[in-house]
């Protein structure tokens, strides 16, 4: 018996359900890229994108490749078909086994894949919008008009109107962060990893693995990632500067965060910055690029950087100064915009040895004779320390020394912390 | 006398009078106080001579730079800011042919530490350097270094 008689003109909205239906092992090009056979490392070409599909024409329409292994697909139909069917003529049920009717769609469009299961979505009533549709589809997709089936030939309706398939791979992202990353002896670690969304679609899961890797600064010694599951939550003892490396594949889609741990293997200083040995490094990586034994002026250049503190996390990192104008003697660098983080240190370089002779500053002759006197801010570094409120650090051949913003004009002089560079490459602090 | 002619007489006289008030601000742009009225680089610069003159003997950095800048170690009733002008006007026209400037051109700071004088004007920067030199109670340049 029928479920639904159409009189006269019928309209249909058609909705997120799918039918997913086997076809051949085709095509590894998909219209937005080349998608790799195997691997966990394959790329997925399918982001997103649409077809629209009018009917009585039941030919496959392209949609996409979704590659070799199963991606979460969101899936949204929407269109407007009217079916007119002969006067008189009821439909009955749709010989493939569902009904036709009832304000349902099923029969009317459906989503091939390589292999994918038959699935019937939720369908709604004629003018509803549905909520998204989910489904893991993989390999070459086709969008096709399925048409009603009537019972007889005779009663083969006419259509007017079309419909979309819309089609939007679930991307997700992963974040990786650690509750230490400074050490200043060996410890424990402990690495978290967070996949956003981790879910879809009111509690659809999105598909991720999680891998963890370790690439130490300088080779040899033991592994702390083996000590690490596929989990998103490591804990393990660090011993020695490196990276932590996340590799996820979220939803076929590779990807990977760094998570830097600096440990300290020289005497601790007291100073937080200082015993950072990247923040040291990258003031000598500063100064050297400063190249303090090149010529004079014109071989010398200040270099400028800022170092700041992640609000979410407490994580160091470093930001560049860009400087295109700075000589031997000044940098004219602005202070970065850094949303989200706290500056911790105005840094620069004073690429000069101690009581080394300057006969210019820029295209500035300096008197005969004068030397640099060495570990001594000028009086730009205390403004500029002062104008940011935050320490400043310079690093000239030998040394680094640094100051606090805030100081009286008259003190600045015995508010210079001096480290000096030892022999074994550590610094220490100067009484 | 035409009223024309009286016209052209007041603007003569309203040129002559532009020319030399022009010449006269000139003048004095090109000369300066000898003594500089900056506080700030006055306390700074003295501050740092006190930093360095009262070091201990304990502390061989800062020993060695007041040694490098030829400066003695004295107590701090020894180390006074010099604002008479007298004295600012020996000082630049000391400090001045090192920086290659004309001595009316700059005010300079002194800080007088017993025998000698440190002297540096705080306008004349080169980079972010001010050229600062010790001079003796003759005012004979001894150093010269950034600060």
């Amino acid at each position: 018996m029928p479920l639904l008689a159409w009189r006269g003109h019928a309209l249909l909205t058609l909705t997120g359900a799918a039918f997913v239906v086997s076809c051949s092992n085709e095509s590894t090009s998909g219209p937005l890229g080349v998608v790799a056979d195997s691997g966990l490392q394959h790329s997925v070409a399918c982001a997103s994108g649409s077809v629209t599909i009018t009917p009585p024409n039941t030919s496959p329409v392209p949609l996409c490749d979704f590659g070799s292994s199963y991606v979460l697909v969101e899936l949204a139909f929407t269109g407007v078909i009217t079916a007119t069917p002969p006067g008189g003529q009821p439909y009955s049920r749709d010989p493939r086994g569902w009904p036709w009717g009832n304000g349902c769609v099923e029969g009317v469009y459906a989503i091939s894949s390589t292999d994918g299961p038959w699935s019937a979505g939720p369908c709604t009533q004629s003018g509803q919008q549905p909520p998204p549709g989910y489904e893991m589809l993989r390999g070459a997709v086709n969008a096709l008009w399925m048409g009603p089936v009537p019972n007889l030939p005779e009663n083969q309706p006419s259509y007017s109107g079309d419909f979309t398939v819309s089609y939007t791979r679930v991307t997700g992202s992963g974040t990786a962060i650690a509750d230490k990353w400074v050490l200043q002896a060996p410890g424990a670690v402990t690495f978290t990893a967070t996949i956003n969304p981790m879910t879809v679609g009111g509690g659809v899961q999105v598909p991720y693995s999680i891998h963890w890797r370790w690439q130490p600064d300088e080779p040899g010694g033991g592994d702390p990632a083996a000590n690490c599951g596929p989990w998103l939550v490591c804990t393990t003892t660090i011993s020695a500067s490196g990276t932590m490396y996340a590799d996820f594949i979220i939803n076929g889609e590779a990807t990977s965060k760094a998570v830097r741990i600096a440990v300290n293997s020289c005497p601790p200083t007291g100073d937080p910055w200082l015993d950072n040995p990247d923040f040291r490094k990258k003031l000598e990586d500063d100064l050297a690029a400063s190249t303090p034994d090149g010529s004079i002026p014109d071989g010398r250049y200040e270099t400028p950087g800022s170092w700041w503190t992640d609000d979410a996390t407490g994580r160091p990192f470093y930001v560049p100064i860009p400087d295109y104008t700075s000589d031997n003697c000044h940098y004219t660098g602005g202070w970065p915009s850094v949303p989200g983080a706290t500056p911790g240190v105005t840094t620069h370089t004073h690429p000069y040895r101690p009581w080394e002779l300057i006969p210019y500053c820029g295209t500035g002759q300096m008197p005969i004779g004068t030397r640099y006197l060495p570990a001594t801010p000028s009086n730009p570094d205390w403004n500029n320390a002062n104008n940011h409120g935050v320490n400043g650090c310079i690093i000239e051949v030998g040394r680094i020394f640094c100051y606090p913003p805030g100081v009286p004009s008259g003190q600045r002089g015995a508010n210079v912390t001096k480290y000096k560079k030892q022999p074994d490459g550590c610094y220490a602090k100067q009484p | 006398m035409t009223e024309e002619a009286n016209q052209v007489r007041i603007a003569k006289f309203l040129s002559l009078t532009l020319v030399l008030w022009s010449a006269a601000g000139n003048l004095q742009a090109q000369s300066v106080p000898p003594c500089s009225a900056d506080t700030t680089a006055r306390y700074a610069l003295k501050g740092w001579v006190l930093n360095l003159v009262t070091a201990p003997a304990s502390d061989s950095d800062r020993v060695a730079t007041r040694d490098s800048v030829s400066l003695p170690a004295v107590s701090p009733s020894q180390v006074s800011v010099i604002t008479a002008a007298s004295t600012c006007t020996t000082a630049r026209n000391a400090l001045a042919p090192l920086l290659g400037v004309p001595a009316t051109s700059i005010s300079v700071v002194v800080v007088k530490v017993a025998g000698r004088y440190v002297v540096q004007a705080p306008m004349e920067t080169r980079g972010e350097f001010i050229p600062t030199s010790t001079f003796t109670s003759q005012f004979v340049a001894v150093k010269s270094y950034t600060y």
